[in-house]
């Protein structure tokens, strides 16, 4: 059964809110993912205390070298602009990111594909901690975009 | 003929507010007969006052302020007695008819001294402002709140009218004068609580709308500044402390004297404050400012410029008041609440001085001492402890002088208000929390030269001991220099706090039965120098670790057993230290007397290390910085966390000090050598590190030596996110073949990343400890892409940071 892995959530800003690269829609995405592809195996990947998005199984606190293995085997991938994409291309693992407000040109790879809904969305000081401030959930794509551009990924169609 | 009204009582009652006057009226006749008063209404600030007949109304289209208006219905009562009444009162008919009037009048002849009967006394503070600076006899005394307060109509033939000059504080001033004509207070014995926003006051049965009244009318910032201003004018009447203001004027000060003693008039109210302009080496046109402000401020003249600390002491002199207050003529007050934050702390009687702004550090010295921009001080203090020292003329750290003596003479210092004061150094100019702004125009006295020569006088006055640890290793040389050096250290015109002798000498000598030592030791006890011997270690290195561990300061001197400071050595090398941010060691010139070394001989590089020498050899003038030391030093035990990797070193630890030096110049600290100042160099042949006799070692140690200079380690901070250490961890590669002559040290929040890379990795924390904070922050990949304006990958950034080829394509700079 093909795996997919999902790592929806960016650590949470130093104001102690979920970061402002958190996708809005997961629960969505996933659902939808879930009734139109049952062949898939979703796994959330992450950390104690944050959401289930309702994958197949939630793996929590995984080691790196353990989540490289992980990655390695699996079909794809996809994430926000959090740590996992810059792992799973170390790794060598093309796969996809959503980004919303921050900038693929600056933290993406071009060997995954970057999701970006429009560059007026993005922060204007990209250094900066990404507080709650910045959140802006009209800056992501929907999930039936994001689901489209899964699909191509995971079936080789792109 | 009796006048019908002799044994009435009259009632005034000031309005703004006709109709809420005419509420209080009606109140009166529901509950009390009202042939029992004589009615006065005194209603300004409105066009017309309709009244019922038996009211007596003073009219004004003109608004009077409440003391004006009550004197006038005071100047037509005609009653025994006078009832001064707010208009925002109303009496309550839940007692018996006249049961309010009955009960004033049987309190006001419980005693024959009592003047005036009041519902309720004032609570210690007024308004929101505490009353400190009266005397304990007045407070116990208690203060009427003349909202409903009944006099015997003698009082204002005795006492006179109320004071005019008052808005809110006239009732404690008028209490305060019954005070001194010797009338007792008294009120209607009740409990004040609370009702919403109002009064009800207890027993008795009144209704009084307060404060929310007053602020309707007048507005709350008017009122509360109405307040303050009244609040100033009682100290001045009443205060124990009674202020006296000193500005010193020099040069063209025409446009910032006019601005200074403006703001003053504006936001002070100088009745009975003396204050005083010392104009010296004025221009001409001062006089004109002068005569501007005639009435409220007079001067001294001196045609010839007196210097700041001659023309503050002869002010402080000429003014009166047992508290004065210096204020430079470039200051512009601007708040009505200045002068009671400067004179508050006085209430209590161990305060000396107080001011705004405190001094910075100086070295070691104790920073907390106020800057005499503005600053008030008891008089008391000058008599106890001199005026200011004339010798710091024309001016500069005399302010500090003083402090500095009014704290050793048991005064306390107080800032105000207790927040910190923001020092905007770009601007030269101060402002914060105190009501105050300066903009600095030193005179042409504050030059370079004088500040270097006050400074200094300030140093040997002031500075007696330093908080530094001198420490010497020592080997072989009992007989030889080890005496010299230690007598070094004891003739400092600055001397240390500690000493500690690491003696390394396989055979120890008592040093305290030695007849040169016991002197030694003598005098550093009676210098107040600790001392202690700690026995070595059997290396150089070693020995330094023990020193640095068991140095009771953060500052440490080392000096070699071979080494004999001259007495300006620690002061001239703090003053370097102290004087410029970053510095992490200064040394001397090291001079070996029958060597004659020319400065273009030298370089402080080291790089240079193998062809040239040391500035430190060299005579030259002024201050050179260098990249490693040797010899005798000062350093910061900060700034040498380093220290471990010289355990790479062999017993001998040859070229010890110049790795402990370089290393901490590769750390991102600064290092000097502060010329003119000589340690001497007593090279002997035997001793100290000369007493390895193993070649191998020596061998040894310039091989790590070689390699360390051309190399080192290389320290790398990832205060990052886990995916930034990944991404790093990408150009891993590069960073290695970079940097392959180093040894390369990762500080990371996340270790996992580099496991198994052969990289060495400390905490974020121990580099903090290792790094200067300039260099910490230069590993900062987010900092550098925000400067760079950086629109490339954060990979990108960090070959750039990194120095790692053809990486700024993605700098926008």
């Amino acid at each position: 059964m093909p795996e997919v892995i999902i790592s929806p959530f960016a650590r949470n800003g130093i104001d102690g809110y979920p970061s402002a690269k958190n996708y809005p829609y997961w629960r969505q995405l996933v659902s939808m993912l879930r009734q139109k592809h049952s062949d898939l195996y979703l796994i959330q990947v992450g950390v104690e205390g944050e959401e289930d998005i309702g994958c197949h199984c939630f793996l929590k606190g995984l080691p790196l070298r353990v989540l490289m293995v992980l990655i390695r085997g699996c079909r794809t991938w996809i994430s926000v602009d959090n740590f996992f994409h810059h792992l799973a291309s170390y790794v060598g693992k093309p796969g996809v990111v959503i980004f919303g407000v921050s900038d693929p040109r600056i933290f993406g790879d071009s060997m995954n594909v970057n999701l970006l809904k429009g560059r007026g969305y993005l922060r204007k000081d990209q250094f900066g901690f990404w507080t709650i401030d910045y959140r802006n959930d009209d800056a992501y794509l929907t999930p039936e975009e994001v689901l489209n551009v899964l699909e191509e990924v995971i079936y080789d169609r792109r | 003929m009796k006048d019908s009204c002799m044994d009435k009582v009259s009632v005034v009652i000031p309005t703004l507010q006709p109709g809420l006057a005419l509420k209080c009226i009606e109140s009166i006749g529901q509950t009390a007969d009202l042939d029992r008063f004589q009615i006065i209404v005194v209603a300004t600030d409105v066009e017309e006052a309709i009244f019922p007949d038996y009211v007596e109304v003073v009219h004004s289209k003109e608004r009077w302020l409440p003391a004006k208006a009550y004197n006038e219905g005071i100047k037509r009562a005609r009653g025994s007695y006078v009832l001064l009444l707010n208009d925002d009162v109303e009496f309550l008919g839940y007692k018996r008819r006249n049961y309010w009037i009955d009960l004033m009048l049987e309190k006001m002849n419980e005693d024959s001294r009592i003047g005036a009967v009041g519902v309720t006394w004032l609570s210690d503070a007024f308004g929101n402002f505490e009353m400190e600076f009266l005397s304990k006899e007045d407070k116990e005394y208690g203060f009427l709140v003349f909202f409903c307060v009944l006099f015997k109509a003698e009082v204002f033939a005795t006492v006179g009218l109320l004071d005019e000059r008052f808005v809110c504080g006239v009732d404690v001033d008028f209490c305060l004068r019954m005070r001194r004509k010797g009338y007792v207070l008294s009120t209607v014995e009740s409990k004040v609580p609370v009702v919403g926003d109002a009064y009800l006051i207890g027993d008795f049965p009144i209704w009084h709308a307060g404060e929310k009244t007053v602020h309707t009318v007048f507005g709350e910032k008017v009122w509360n500044s109405m307040m303050e201003k009244d609040l100033q004018l009682l100290r001045q009447l009443y205060g124990v402390v009674k202020p006296g203001i000193v500005i010193p004027a020099w040069g063209d000060c025409v446009e910032s004297l006019d601005k200074c003693l403006g703001s003053i008039v504006d936001n002070t109210c100088l009745d009975g404050i003396d204050v005083l302009v010392l104009a010296n080496g004025c221009v001409d046109a001062v006089r004109q400012v002068l005569y501007k402000y005639r009435g409220y401020v007079r001067y001294v003249w001196y045609d010839e410029e007196l210097g700041a600390t001659v023309a503050m002491n002869r002010g402080i002199a000429e003014v009166k008041g047992d508290v004065v207050i210096i204020l430079n003529q470039d200051v512009l007050i601007l708040g009505g609440d200045w002068l009671s934050m400067l004179l508050r702390p006085f209430s209590d009687s161990q305060v000396g001085i107080v001011g705004p702004l405190l001094t910075p550090a100086i070295g070691e010295i104790d920073a907390q001492n106020v800057m005499f921009f503005c600053v008030a001080i008891r008089r008391e203090v000058f008599e106890r402890i001199g005026m200011l020292d004339e010798a710091f003329s024309p001016g500069g750290f005399e302010d500090i002088d003083f402090c500095i003596r009014a704290k050793e003479a048991g005064w306390k210092l107080v800032q105000v208000p207790d927040s910190t004061f923001t020092y905007l150094a770009d601007k030269g100019m101060f402002r914060g929390q105190f009501p105050i702004y300066h903009v600095e125009h030193h005179g042409k006295w504050m030059s370079k030269e004088v500040y270097e020569r006050n400074y200094n006088y300030f140093v040997r006055k002031h500075w007696k001991h330093a908080a530094v640890t001198a420490y010497v290793l020592t080997k072989g040389r009992y007989e030889t220099t080890l005496p010299l050096a230690l007598m070094g250290i004891v003739s400092q015109s600055l001397q240390v706090k500690e000493l500690l002798i690491i003696d390394d000498n396989e055979e120890k000598l008592d040093l305290s039965r030695h007849a040169v030592y016991q002197h030694i030791l003598g005098i550093l006890t009676r210098l107040g120098i600790s001392w202690k011997v700690i026995d070595g270690a059997r290396s150089v290195v070693q020995n330094h670790q023990l020193a640095i561990k068991n140095a009771t300061y953060e500052l440490l001197w080392r000096v070699d057993d071979d080494n004999f400071p001259m007495y300006n050595v620690l002061e001239n090398c703090l003053k370097v230290m102290f004087a410029r941010p970053g510095v992490g060691a200064v040394g001397s010139l090291s001079i070996v007397y029958d060597v004659n070394v020319s400065v273009e001989d030298t370089s402080g590089m080291l790089k240079d290390i193998w062809s040239k020498l040391i500035p430190q050899w060299a005579c030259f003038r002024g201050v050179q910085e260098v990249e490693h030391l040797h010899n005798s030093f000062v350093y910061r035990r900060r700034a040498v966390q380093h220290v471990l990797e010289l355990d790479l070193l062999s017993p001998v630890g040859h070229r010890e000090e110049t790795i402990f030096t370089a290393a901490m110049h590769r750390a991102g600290w600064k290092l000097y050598v502060v010329g003119d100042v000589i340690t001497w160099h007593l090279r002997q042949s035997r001793g100290g590190i000369r007493s390895f006799d193993d070649e191998r070692m020596w061998k040894h140690d310039d091989e790590i030596f070689a390699k360390w200079v051309n190399g080192g380690q290389k320290i790398i901070v990832l205060d990052s996110g886990i995916g930034d250490h990944i991404e790093f961890l990408k150009i891993l590669t590069l960073v290695k073949e970079r940097y392959k002559d180093c040894e390369l040290i990762f500080a990371t929040c996340y270790p996992e990343v580099f496991e198994g890379q052969g990289i060495t990795q400390i905490s974020i924390a121990q580099a903090k400890e290792l790094l200067s904070p300039e260099e910490y922050a230069r590993h900062n990949v987010y900092r550098f892409m925000s400067e760079q304006k950086w629109t490339g990958s954060v990979k990108d950034a960090y070959m750039a940071l990194y120095d790692l080829g053809d990486s700024h394509a993605g700098s926008n700079n």
